[in-house]
């Protein structure tokens, strides 16, 4: 398996949390099915041109988030776990949150308002969608 | 237990107007440390002296076990060499010198240099005297990485090289990497290829090693806070703060010894965190030698 | 001592070489050529000469510079990143240069004979005289190689060209006037007179080896501990600007290889001119060359007694001649 995982200089987080976000993502969509073997750590690395202390660190904290397992002397492998992935994705999705809320801190929304905003936004998002899929259908 | 392909303990080099002050170095078989610093502060020294081509005047240097500069022509045997000012011979091919080194490396990989021939767009029938700096770059380190040797050690190997020549090499060097007993050495200007391929890295100084570290650890230390004080606050005391910036109800610290306790501590003593931002290796390297060199002035 | 790496090197110098080698083994066989065909004319064989000595002389500072040139064109960092040490380094230097200069060397010297034996007109005798100068010229120049790679110091290096160029003349002289040889010199046929012939080479090229081994065996010890110059110290190139600190740039990029013995790093080193040197070594031969050349002009003149006219003529057209080479020799870079 060719490991397609993009470093991308300009986001401004460490590498490593890249590396995790991107693992995790392929696990969640099951391009890395589990049980899976995955590149070791050093042909991660190689392939992606990051440094192998940085990719060992990635898979170090996924192991300990039990989203791969390595096994001395055989290699790394997906977790044999089969609610991983809506685990993965909800992991995210509460991510997202947080870190919304904390930024509708310093703007100093209230909890009310950020919900109330929440649910806008996810009215407006469903409601685009309807448009695009409207729009799709006329253009066929 | 790995054991270290590269070990400086106490070495210590005069010149009349500049001197290499207790240099302590190691770096682990399999690693690959990036080895920064300005201009002038002895990175090429200290990279002659690991070479053998410099004799330090105290200090020990070992190279892959071997005592420098006493048992260099044994310890070559296992390096390739690379350096910014080292020319190649202009009125020989690219052809002949593969074969020169060749006859004397018995682990020269022919298959490995048809293929850098080919990665680095490389005619082995043109003269050094025509390439271009770029190429002339390229063509050395095919010369050192086609003899597959246990150490590289490169002196500013993509200085002076475009975008894309500067991928090529850094794919190269960590495609060495994938073998795990093989280990690298560089110095290089370029930050940001040290942060992304280095596994540990040492600045220097003026002559002197200011940090030797682990990448990650080194980068998870360093911090850029942004505070919002109120009216008539002080600023808290934290440990290590190397830097203060920003105005004075919006100071920025720098932090060389961040831990998050610190946030914690900022809040408790009534100042606003606005972000605790990470800084990159250049941001890291520009405020560290500036800071020395104020303290030094001052 | 790696043998194997030494002869590598040594190859490749000689790979270096070629053209310039090529070159003046065409030019030395051509002026032989010319002299052979010229018919006797005196200043023919006496420009023939010269054109011979300057060859080997020219030769002879080339092969001396080459260790200078690895430096100064950069090519040493290359060299020193190989297996090896600086005491083979340096052996493979002088070995192979002294190796070069020697079979050029001995190409010109059997030219010189096989023209001689084949011109009708050349007197056979000369023949003994030519190899024992050409031998002197040999173990000179080996000396003088030997002193210059130990030392690497302009001073020396004259001090022994001087003292070898004043010995060659003497040598010369001395030869010349021995009655064996001084008086068979203009004859037709060889005369080797052995015993006499056999013990002025033999005390001669013994008197010089007295000297070359001393300053061989110094060589060796002084090269175990050789440093290469330091590119962050490189002043007066252009990292002078940016190193800190550095208030007098000096014309070292040149003159690097004059620290390579000094454990202590000389920064201010005034007349180290590399171009004085070996100007004034290619002098000091050249002077012996003149002097040669009056030798050979005295022995001509006892041979041209047969023929007087022309002796006063030839007598100034020889100084013209040296003289105008002599500026000749002031060669710049090589």
């Amino acid at each position: 398996m060719n490991s397609s995982i993009v470093i991308s200089q300009s986001d401004g987080r460490p590498m490593y949390l890249q590396i995790m976000e991107q693992i995790r993502e392929k696990v969640a969509v099951g391009e890395w099915a589990p049980g899976e073997e995955i590149p070791s750590i050093r042909m991660m690395a190689v392939a992606i041109r990051v440094s192998v202390i940085t990719v060992k660190r990635a898979y170090l904290e996924l192991e300990r988030e039990g989203v791969i397992v390595t096994q001395q002397g055989k290699g790394s492998f997906v977790a044999t776990d089969p609610g991983l992935a809506p685990r993965l994705f909800d992991r995210e999705f509460n991510e997202h949150i947080e870190q919304a809320v904390r930024i509708g801190t310093l703007l100093g929304l209230s909890s009310q308002e950020m919900a109330l905003r929440l649910r806008d936004t996810a009215s407006q998002i469903s409601e685009n969608q309807v448009r695009d899929e409207d729009l799709a259908k006329e253009t066929l | 237990m790995t054991d270290l392909a590269v070990q400086f303990a106490g070495v210590t080099k005069k010149y009349p107007h500049f001197a290499l002050t207790d240099i302590d170095l190691e770096l682990s078989t399999g690693g690959i440390m990036g080895f920064v610093g300005a201009n002038g502060a002895g990175k090429s020294t200290t990279i002659r002296i690991l070479m053998g081509l410099v004799h330090q005047d105290c200090g020990t240097v070992d190279v892959l076990g071997h005592a420098m500069p006493m048992q260099q022509a044994v310890a070559k045997r296992d390096v390739g060499f690379v350096s910014e000012d080292m020319r190649l011979y202009g009125p020989l091919t690219l052809a002949w010198h593969m074969n020169f080194v060749r006859s004397i490396y018995p682990g020269w990989d022919q298959r490995y240099a048809e293929d850098l021939l080919r990665r680095f767009d490389l005619k082995v029938e043109q003269k050094i005297k025509g390439l271009s700096h770029g190429q002339r770059v390229k063509a050395a380190l095919l010369l050192a990485l086609a003899r597959r040797p246990r150490l590289l050690v490169l002196d500013e190997p993509t200085t002076g090289l475009d975008p894309v020549a500067r991928r090529e090499v850094l794919s190269e060097l960590m495609a060495v990497l994938a073998d795990e007993e093989r280990t690298i050495f560089f110095s290089s200007q370029n930050t940001l290829d040290v942060e992304q391929i280095s596994d540990q890295i040492t600045f220097i100084d003026r002559g002197r090693i200011i940090e030797s570290a682990n990448k990650e650890s080194f980068l998870d230390r360093w911090r850029r806070i942004r505070l919002m004080l109120p009216p008539n606050a002080v600023l808290p005391r934290l440990p290590g703060i190397v830097e203060v910036g920003g105005s004075a109800r919006l100071p920025v610290l720098t932090v060389s010894r961040f831990e998050p306790a610190m946030v914690a501590a900022c809040q408790d003593a009534g100042v606003a965190v606005q972000a605790v931002d990470a800084m990159t290796l250049e941001e890291i390297f520009i405020v560290n030698v500036q800071n020395r060199r104020e303290r030094e002035v001052a | 001592m790696n043998t194997f790496i030494v002869t590598r090197l040594i190859l490749k110098d000689w790979y270096l070489n070629r053209p310039l080698f090529v070159a003046a083994l065409f030019t030395g066989l051509l002026t032989l050529g010319a002299v052979s065909a010229a018919k006797g004319t005196q200043i023919a064989v006496i420009l023939g000469v010269i054109v011979l000595a300057t060859i080997l002389i020219g030769m002879g500072a080339v092969i001396m510079s080459s260790m200078v040139n690895e430096r100064r064109q950069q090519t040493l960092p290359f060299v020193m990143s190989l297996p090896v040490s600086y005491l083979e380094y340096t052996t493979s230097k002088l070995a192979g240069s002294l190796l070069i200069f020697f079979v050029l060397w001995l190409a010109l010297l059997s030219g010189m004979i096989a023209t001689i034996l084949v011109t009708p007109w050349f007197p056979h005798g000369l023949i003994p005289f030519i190899v024992i100068m050409a031998v002197e010229i040999l173990v000179t120049t080996s000396l003088i190689a030997a002193v210059s790679v130990t030392t690497e110091s302009q001073g020396w290096t004259i001090g022994v060209t001087q003292v070898g160029g004043l010995a060659l003349n003497a040598v010369g002289f001395s030869i010349a006037r021995m009655p064996s040889i001084g008086h068979t010199m203009s004859g037709p046929t060889i005369q080797w007179s052995s015993a006499s012939i056999f013990k002025t080479i033999s005390r001669t090229a013994s008197g010089k080896s007295a000297l070359l081994i001393p300053s061989v065996s110094l060589l060796l010890r002084s090269r175990c501990q050789i440093q290469m110059s330091d590119p962050d110290i490189r002043l007066g190139g252009k990292l002078a600007a940016r190193v800190p600190g550095i208030q007098h740039p000096a014309r070292l990029n040149n003159h690097q290889f004059h620290f390579v013995f000094r454990k202590r790093f000389v920064l201010h080193a005034p007349g180290h001119d590399e171009h004085l040197a070996w100007a004034q070594m290619h002098l000091a031969v050249a002077e012996v060359d003149a002097q040669l050349a009056l030798h050979d002009e005295k022995c001509l003149v006892r041979l041209r007694m047969v023929v007087p006219d022309e002796v006063a003529y030839e007598l100034r057209e020889l100084e013209l001649v040296v003289v105008h080479l002599r500026n000749h020799f002031r060669r710049p870079s090589l």
